[in-house]
């Protein structure tokens, strides 16, 4: 078992859970989850799962710490009634060493697993540069499913507990449970505690309702990952592992094809994570709201891994932005360059820590860093071209709510969406590069005339691609018209709502990207 | 639990009943519809060569071979019918792994109640993981899971079509290789020393454990002796593997033939008998081979002589 798209996970491990769960008595369930959890963790990672379970102590001892020193606070803050900013200072910095500690531990195993090689070797030449060399290779013995996910959602408990705006869990299984729970432990999404770790711990019943929607939802997964995902792997496997052999119109098609991959493989697996959850009375947050009808990167990346998105504002650019030197440096701003403008400069700061930290997230290779600075410049940049393109948009009495206007943003954003994924999908920085050129500089369309490109993917692939690619986009196009498709399925009568799931089903049997000439492809995020 | 909620409860397992065969009536009816139509690869049909048995007449077949690509290149049933006289069928494939071995097996006998079933042990040694072992189990009873991709190939025919065995195999399942490649020097040292040593042994994992005692099982259930069998092979063959399988065999009271150790007595000469540096053996190795192997299996099982029987016309044709 290596995901949730295996036999032995849909078959067995799966069934056997929940069968568990609903014959042990409530308060046992969440035990059951929890061990579940980490029996799930362990089959797919071995004893690499004891770091989850040190992050796991970890917090939970810093979380209790954190309470403990604001507790006393408060008892000390009640006996007196003068200077009580400055009994709030000192109790905060007290707080604040533990939360620092609580990061560096998280974040330094994160690194130390996953990162170290890279930074080794990025470090290598600039080392050299003194006549110095690295002294040793870094040795790897690989990191736990999920470890960017559940040491995110680690942080953000700490953080909070700090913040005081989630208590700290003095109940350890419980706050395991949230961390580990095996639905999002692969791909997330990245919940926050007051969002899971209640219903989580209640062990909630499984009511048919919630077995259908789960179902359902898990289904609709399946079919984005099997009918698309997995298919157009064919396509981007060939192209972005022998880019040389290809001309600039079949790298651009690979760029669009792996997007579409790339979406259909991660919003899948969310789909299936939140549909699992569901079966166990539990409602994960959303992580994709329909990214291909935005109207500008920024607003992508809104709907985009939008709990990823979430994590980095709340917890990177807020408390850079809010800082007390970044402050400073706006107010200097906007008495230099205006209230437009000046902080608008300043706040390139905090997006710049974003976005570093947002292409490091996703691993650890030059690509990814590319990737991370690249939506960097053209989110920054887009937010001083936007009141320039509004007021010329107005001076010529063009509606930018006109319908052909917001095609053409549409369209602007996802050429921007193809290029940062070119770059994030090539083996190397400079292999993105030479992608890029070549579809510059060596675009033509003929290997689709004279058929060169069904060497990459058989016709019949591209037939189906062309069936099921359109299919997801109008159930994308419903959703962003707000018609809840699953909801309307869902209250449908027993046999019509059973009959459109085995259709469903019957379709990813017969359609399905699997077995004899597709390669398995794991969920794609987790790696990260 | 108060008689309205066991009433939902039972409620809610019929449903869940109901799905679930709904399911199964939905993945029967279209494995029916997807399966190829006859036993040819030109049909769709993967591992063709070892689906040959199929079309074989009911029970005409003595001994059965089950491996991975060294029983294919080794066994030659023309050899075995030209010496003895007796029908020898290769129902193996290239890069088997036991679990495919079984269904395999399982579907040769059931058309055919062979003496004696030949298993390669190669394939013991070959990993695979419980999830390929579970995907191989469901397709034997649902092949829309092995064949779902034949909907590039689905004609309207297929619909009203009954899938029967008709393609007889001339090679009787056997791919035999004419090329050459002579055993590199060392290498062969290594395998000679080897022989005459005895030393540790290779471990069995739980899941060739499990499908090893599955095939034996199986040829038990359908009357047959299931016979160990490695075939001489400088690259894949060891000592330890042989040590292995012995004590397997002895555990499981299961005969073991090791060629490796008889390669002097079989005659064959590794600058000439193998087609890739002692992997496989080449059209002349198998020649040497199927010669050795008809009569020593005659002699052990005492098989049949067909020859002369019209009911085996197919066979005198090879």
């Amino acid at each position: 078992m290596t995901s949730y798209f295996t036999l032995i996970f849909i078959l067995i491990f799966l069934p056997l859970v929940l069968l568990a769960y609903t014959v042990v008595p409530q308060r046992v369930r969440a035990y059951v989850l929890l061990l579940a959890s980490y029996a799930f963790a362990w089959i797919i990672s071995g004893p690499l799962v004891g770091f989850m379970l040190v992050t796991t102590v970890c917090v939970y001892a810093l979380g209790l710490g954190i309470k403990r020193i604001f507790a006393q606070r408060d008892e000390e803050l009640a006996k007196v009634k003068k200077g009580k900013r400055a009994i709030k200072a000192s109790y905060a910095q007290r707080a604040r060493r533990l939360l620092v500690a609580g990061i560096v531990a998280n974040f330094g195993i994160l690194i130390a697993l996953n990162y170290l090689g890279f930074f080794s070797e990025l470090a290598s030449p600039l080392l050299g540069l003194f006549g110095w060399q690295t002294p040793v290779s870094v040795p790897s013995i690989g990191a736990p499913i999920g470890i960017s996910f559940y040491t995110m959602m680690a942080v953000s408990y700490l953080v909070d507990v700090y913040r005081e705006t989630t208590p700290a869990d003095g109940n350890f299984g419980r706050l395991a449970l949230f961390l580990s729970f095996f639905p999002h432990i692969m791909e997330g999404p990245i919940a926050r505690y007051s969002q899971t770790a209640e219903s989580l711990w209640k062990g909630r019943p499984i009511d048919g309702k919630a077995l259908y929607r789960g179902m359902l939802r898990m289904a609709i997964g399946f079919a984005k990952k099997l009918l698309v995902a997995d298919r157009l792997n064919l396509y981007v496997k060939t192209v972005f592992g022998s880019y040389e052999s290809y001309d600039g119109g079949i790298i651009a098609l690979g760029a669009v094809l792996y997007t579409i991959q790339l979406y259909c493989d991660f919003s899948g697996c969310m789909d299936v994570s939140i549909g699992l959850g569901q079966l166990f009375g539990v409602d994960y947050p959303e992580n994709f709201r329909q990214p291909f009808f935005s109207k500008t990167a920024s607003e992508f990346w809104q709907r985009w891994h939008i709990t990823l998105g979430a994590w980095f504002k709340d917890y990177v650019y807020y408390p850079v932005s809010l800082s007390k030197p970044v402050k400073r440096l706006t107010t200097i701003a906007r008495k230099r360059f205006g209230n437009r403008y000046g902080p608008l400069l300043v706040s390139g700061i905090a997006l710049f820590c974003v976005w570093l930290g947002n292409g490091l997230w996703h691993g650890a290779g030059s690509q990814y860093l590319f990737f991370g600075l690249y939506y960097f410049v053209v989110i920054w940049l887009g937010g001083f071209v936007e009141p320039s393109a509004r007021a010329w948009a107005s001076e010529h009495g063009i509606d930018r709510d006109a319908g052909w206007y917001r095609v053409l943003r549409g369209v602007r954003t996802l050429l921007v969406i193809f290029v940062g994924e070119l770059f994030f999908r090539a083996n190397s920085l400079g292999d993105g590069i030479a992608m890029f050129s070549r579809i510059l500089t060596g675009f033509s369309l003929r290997s689709f005339a004279d058929g060169t490109v069904f060497a990459c993917m058989s016709r019949a692939d591209f037939a189906a691609s062309l069936l099921f690619i359109p299919l997801v986009f109008l159930y994308d196009l419903a959703y962003e018209r707000g018609h809840d498709l699953r909801s309307l399925i869902e209250q449908k009568g027993f046999v019509v709502r059973w009959a459109i799931w085995i259709a469903i089903v019957m379709t990813v049997v017969i359609f399905g990207a699997y077995g004899i000439g597709y390669i398995p492809v794991d969920p794609m995020y987790a790696q990260y | 639990m108060t008689d309205n909620e066991t009433a939902q409860g039972v409620k809610a397992a019929l449903r869940a009943l109901a799905v679930a065969a709904a399911l199964l009536a939905a993945l029967l009816v279209a494995s029916r519809l997807f399966e190829p139509k006859t036993n040819n690869s030109e049909f769709g049909l993967f591992d063709a060569g070892t689906s040959g048995i199929a079309a074989e007449p009911q029970d005409t077949i003595d001994v059965v071979v089950v491996g991975d690509s060294l029983a294919l290149n080794s066994f030659w049933p023309k050899q075995f019918w030209g010496d003895r006289g007796y029908t020898l069928f290769v129902c193996s494939s290239l890069a088997q792994k036991l679990p495919e071995g079984y269904t395999m097996l399982s579907n040769a006998l059931k058309n055919q109640s062979p003496k004696v079933v030949l298993i390669e042990t190669h394939d013991v040694f070959v990993p695979f993981t419980w999830e390929f072992a579970l995907l191989n189990e469901l397709q034997m009873h649902l092949p829309i899971l092995r064949y779902h991709s034949r909907w590039r190939v689905f004609k309207p025919s297929d619909l009203v079509t009954r899938p029967e065995a008709t393609w007889i195999d001339p090679h009787k399942g056997a791919r035999i290789e004419n090329q050459t490649d002579a055993v590199d020097g060392e290498d062969l040292d290594e395998y000679l020393d080897q022989i005459d040593e005895t030393s540790a042994a290779e471990e069995i994992d739980t899941q060739g454990d499990l499908f090893l005692g599955r095939m034996v099982d199986a040829c038990e259930e359908a009357g047959a002796i299931p016979v160990l069998v490695s075939v001489p092979s400088v690259v894949d063959w060891s000592a330890e593997r042989h040590n292995a399988v012995e004590a397997w065999a002895k555990e499981h009271g299961v005969s073991y033939l090791d060629l490796n150790l008889s390669t002097e007595e079989i005659g064959l000469d590794w600058s000439t008998d193998s087609k890739d540096g002692g992997d496989h053996l080449n059209a002349s190795g198998a020649e040497k081979f199927s010669h050795y192997m008809s009569a020593l299996l005659d002699d052990e099982y005492d098989l049949p002589d067909h020859r002369g029987d019209s009911a085996y016309a197919s066979w005198e044709a090879l």
